[in-house]
């Protein structure tokens, strides 16, 4: 995020980059879906590492992408911010519908967030694995201790190993 | 109040040592005490003669800064806007900054309005300062934040204007605060070819005549001009730091 835009400016920075008028409709529905409208006069300095992603992914939002591409979004945050974001990105899942393709080194975060989880070996980056997770949507809290979901982590889980080794 | 505190012991230190080696004559008489050029300074027939010659050399030295500042940063931008153009602009500043103050000043005197050259001369000493630190500055932009604006399919210009710009201000402005007193030395140089008044002529006409007091009267107002210049222009950027972050 620019440091020296508001969290406001920095969601509607997209529209301003391409040349288009900005919605502030659509901004402010963004803070308010990704819980940042309370701090949308704040700087990115005054916010904490998950709140910055919460911006990040309001901005990635704003001029109505057809994919999202999410490179370990949560990578620097703690165990529980991580698993909150989690769960609030199925929320903005729910209502904006988008399809996401997302890098994480979370076995957990994979199934629990994914459709198919694709696992990839390393150098040379191929896949070798293609798993469809059968989890019903909406995914809470609950389905972390489901036994599906375990056996599903267990078994990428050996799979990655697999490649690995 | 413990910030200031380093700052004023500095100052104690120097204006005791001066008036210390003024008083024990240790460079002899051209080297009066401190306190003696602060009694020339306070008396009533001088201090407006000093005040108008800071006044006048202090708004040259400002609308060199201003100019030299603009067209320093003008050439930044453009060698930043338009790369291949990059490593001859460098080569111009420099071969400008090579030329010498005092020649730089004889040569204006000769080519351009008279009232002018101080404040031309203010400007070309500025002016290599501020393109040196206007160019670096424009080229701090994170990575992160330079792929952001391509994945948003930002334009050259757009980049400039929405990332490189804003993130440059401080470093440009450190630019123009650390050549505030070239601008003073600029206006004086420029002053003595071709100014009846300022510090420039003040300083000549205290030479000639033997005039002590005056010459060090005038050497330190101009060294509190730089000063107060530097001073406030540090104000902003401490302003506007707090206001982006």
């Amino acid at each position: 995020m620019l440091p020296w835009l508001s969290v406001r400016d920095n969601v509607a920075l997209p529209f301003r980059v391409a040349g288009r008028p900005v919605d502030a409709v659509r901004v402010d529905e963004l803070l308010a879906l990704v819980g940042m409208a309370e701090f949308a006069a704040a700087r990115p300095q005054q916010l904490s590492g998950g709140m910055r992603q919460r911006v990040a992914i309001a901005r990635a939002l704003v001029l109505h992408p057809r994919i999202l591409l999410l490179d370990e979004p949560f990578g620097a945050l703690d165990a529980v911010t991580r698993r909150q974001l989690n769960i609030e990105l199925q929320r903005i899942w729910s209502t904006q519908r988008i399809t996401t393709v997302l890098v994480t080194h979370s076995i957990d975060e994979a199934v629990f967030l994914g459709d198919r989880v694709v696992v990839m070996s390393p150098r040379p980056g191929r896949i070798c694995r293609d798993a469809p997770i059968p989890l019903a949507r909406p995914r809470g809290r609950d389905v972390l201790s489901d036994a599906t979901f375990h056996a599903l982590t267990d078994d990428l889980s050996r799979a990655l190993d697999d490649v690995t080794t | 109040m413990t910030r200031y505190a380093p700052l004023l012991a500095g100052v104690v230190a120097v204006a005791a040592v001066w008036e210390l080696l003024g008083r024990l004559h240790v460079f002899g008489t051209m080297w009066p005490p401190l306190s003696a050029v602060l009694a020339y300074v306070v008396a009533p027939d001088h201090h407006s003669l000093l005040a108008a010659a800071v006044l006048r050399t202090g708004g040259e030295a400002l609308a060199g800064l201003a100019i030299g500042s603009s067209a320093a940063i003008l050439l930044a931008s453009l060698s930043v806007l338009v790369p291949p153009a990059a490593t001859g602009l460098g080569a111009f500043a420099s071969i400008v900054n090579g030329v010498p103050v005092i020649a730089v000043a004889g040569i204006c005197a000769l080519t351009i309005p008279r009232d002018a050259t101080p404040v031309v001369v203010a400007a070309l000493a500025v002016a290599f300062i501020v393109f040196v630190a206007a160019t670096a500055a424009l080229a701090t932009s994170p990575a992160t934040h330079r792929d952001l604006f391509a994945v948003l399919g930002a334009s050259r210009i757009v980049t400039f204007a929405r990332l490189d710009v804003p993130g440059a201000i401080p470093g440009i402005l450190d630019g123009v605060r650390s050549a505030a007193p070239a601008a003073v030395v600029g206006a004086i140089v420029g002053e003595w070819f071709t100014a009846e008044r300022g510090l420039g002529p003040l300083l000549v006409a205290a030479m000639q005549n033997y005039e002590i007091e005056q010459l060090w009267a005038a050497a330190l107002a101009g060294t509190a001009l730089s000063m107060a210049i530097y001073g406030v222009l540090g104000a902003v950027r401490g302003t506007l730091s707090a206001r982006s972050s």
